[in-house]
């Protein structure tokens, strides 16, 4: 079920180049889970902004001193319209559709995990961390940034979670790269069975990539531009393969945003995100 | 029906409508993501994604880009065939939904034939109210030209697509705006058979993205313009159409307005140049909510201003 809920900002903080958003919006609080995302209208009723910014719920509380609250984290250095987004304050309105999605799905028993997300795409991992350790599951967790200043909550994390990894990229190898090493070692020296991923689709790539040899079952949650949130604009489709063969594109918002990424035709998808425009000039 | 909303009943070309407000093509998909967000019923018609004669693959994938109060759509998009309809589970098949139009397109005269021959074959027509035929596509056997580009060429498909259909059936000819004489192409397609003009299409546009950027990037020259960047270039269109009518030079028809439409102000100065009702697009993209607003606005004005009919408006600016 989605909900459209006009929810009052009520706290901001800055987090490195992220500012975190507390909104009160009671109904999507009520059913959100980690992996979720709202979509918010950008920009205000005279804005030249068409389309809106679907982001990650980085936490929600179904009860609290002002009703549901849900969180989320934006990157101050983002577009137009995720600035206007990290530049609301207390009791500013933002129209939400929420929650977005599918949830990660959560093990039945306990088990190893690496959990592992780059920038803002991170924001609800600290959240999914907590919920794995209540049903007993051991996690690693790596973060990615591409610089100290865009890594999310890696304080919050290393209250939930014993090991926590800081990746960043170094001056001859990207941060794509450098997550996947990251898990690499972990699952070569651990016993993780599953990898929960969250990021923009050339993380994910590389870190199912890595994940494959090890038989590994990685749910990623795909950060992906999702211009309306709701389904009806068709714009953030992910080629996939279904279990009998057949391939087909999925819309992230209504079908994803969570996919084992076994499913996903990763060279086409990317092959897809760079073709669709040419530099001229730079 | 109660009495505000007799008041907002229009009839567009044979499609009787609760109220002037519907659902663009490519905008509301096949309503079930309306029913989700419980805003199915806020609509007085859905129309469809244009369903061509077999199912099209992408052959990329159609992202949406932003413009200045505007979103860039690729032409080029994913379709349903209409090979692939079984009349006892249609896509828009729920009763939540309201009434569907099916929009058509093809490439050739003889697919836009096709394609309704197999609409009615396989649909029986079934819960399919009206046809809206979207003649922005490119006419293969026309190098390229779009069908609403060419007068020719569009009262054919109009005429071969109007064979095809039961005659109880209205049928919507979708044209562009940014012609040089949108009359003369709407002159056409009503002698053909259709019983209201749908104006415009996304304007043809090349995209690059909204605010400063290091790199210079520019979307594939294939795109289409909608949002509130275009209402200026539809009400125009719209007035135009409505003056034509006026002057005797196109027979009197139905003109249904889309494209920049996404409030009650909006749609009351599409109704005051000659619209009898609007679609809504890119609002529904941007504001789920907006087909609620928009009719709000509209039954609001009338009780505001005393007016027994939305009929009443339509054409009102030709008037002084």
């Amino acid at each position: 079920m989605l909900v459209t809920s006009k929810a009052e900002v009520i706290a901001t903080r800055r987090m490195g180049a992220f500012r975190h958003l507390t909104l009160v919006a009671p109904q999507i609080a009520d059913i959100a889970k980690p992996g979720q995302f709202v979509s918010a209208a950008v920009g205000g009723h005279a804005s030249a902004l068409v389309g809106r910014r679907t982001v990650p719920i980085s936490n929600a509380s179904p009860s609290g001193t002002y009703g549901g609250t849900v969180e989320i984290i934006v990157d101050s250095d983002g577009d137009a319209g995720v600035r206007w987004l990290a530049e609301r304050r207390a009791h500013d309105e933002v129209d939400l559709i929420g929650p977005i999605g599918r949830p990660f799905p959560l093990p039945s028993s306990a088990v190893d995990a690496v959990v592992v997300g780059v920038g803002a795409s991170a924001a609800s991992l600290s959240w999914l961390a907590g919920q794995l350790r209540d049903r007993g599951c051991r996690i690693d967790l790596v973060l990615g940034g591409t610089d100290d200043r865009h890594l999310v909550g890696v304080v919050e994390a290393r209250r939930i979670v014993g090991n926590v990894s800081v990746v960043l990229p170094s001056a001859d190898t990207g941060l794509s790269e450098q997550v996947a090493a990251a898990v690499r070692q972990l699952l070569r020296t651990g016993e993780a069975s599953v990898v929960y991923a969250a990021g923009r689709a050339p993380h994910l790539a590389s870190v199912a990539a890595v994940a494959q040899p090890f038989g590994v079952v990685v749910q990623c949650c795909i950060d992906e531009e999702m211009p309306c949130g709701t389904g009806l604009c068709g714009s953030c489709e992910v080629p996939v393969q279904s279990k009998s063969g057949d391939r087909h594109s999925i819309r992230c918002c209504t079908e994803g945003a969570v996919l084992r990424a076994d499913r996903v035709r990763w060279p086409l998808y990317l092959q897809d995100l760079s073709g669709i425009s040419t530099v001229v000039t730079s | 029906m109660s009495a505000a909303l007799d008041a907002l009943a229009v009839d567009v070309g044979g499609l009787r409508l609760k109220h002037p407000v519907m659902g663009a093509s490519g905008c509301v998909a096949f309503g079930r993501e309306l029913k989700r967000l419980g805003i199915a019923d806020d609509l007085a018609a859905i129309v469809t994604p244009s369903m061509t004669a077999s199912t099209r693959p992408a052959s990329r994938r159609g992202v949406l880009r932003e413009s200045a109060s505007g979103l860039l759509a690729p032409t080029e998009r994913p379709s349903l065939g209409v090979d692939r309809l079984r009349p006892t589970a249609l896509p828009w098949d729920d009763d939540a939904i309201g009434q569907v139009v099916v929009s058509i397109a093809g490439t050739t005269i003889g697919e836009c034939a096709e394609v309704a021959q197999g609409l009615r074959r396989n649909s029986l027509m079934r819960r399919v109210a009206a046809v809206e035929m979207n003649l922005a596509c490119p006419d293969a056997k026309n190098s390229g030209r779009p069908f609403s580009h060419d007068e020719f060429q569009a009262t054919k498909a109009v005429a071969r697509v109007r064979e095809e259909l039961p005659r109880s059936v209205p049928l919507l000819a979708k044209l562009s705006a940014d012609v040089t004489d949108v009359a003369d192409i709407a002159r056409g397609c009503v002698k053909a058979g259709a019983t209201a003009i749908v104006v415009g299409s996304p304007l043809r546009a090349i995209g690059r993205p909204f605010g400063p950027h290091q790199h210079i990037d520019v979307a594939a020259p294939s795109g289409g313009l909608s949002g509130p960047a275009i209402l200026p270039v539809t009400l125009r269109a719209i007035w135009d159409l409505r003056a034509a009518v006026r002057s005797g030079r196109l027979a009197p028809v139905h003109l249904v307005a889309v494209g920049g439409v996404s409030s009650a102000a909006d749609a009351l100065a599409a109704l005051a140049v000659g619209a009898t009702a609007v679609q809504l697009g890119t609002a529904l993209l941007h504001d789920p909510s907006s087909a609620r607003s928009v009719v709000d606005g509209l039954s609001e004005h009338l009780s505001h201003n005393g007016i027994d009919s939305v009929l009443d408006l339509v054409g009102l600016a030709h008037e002084g």
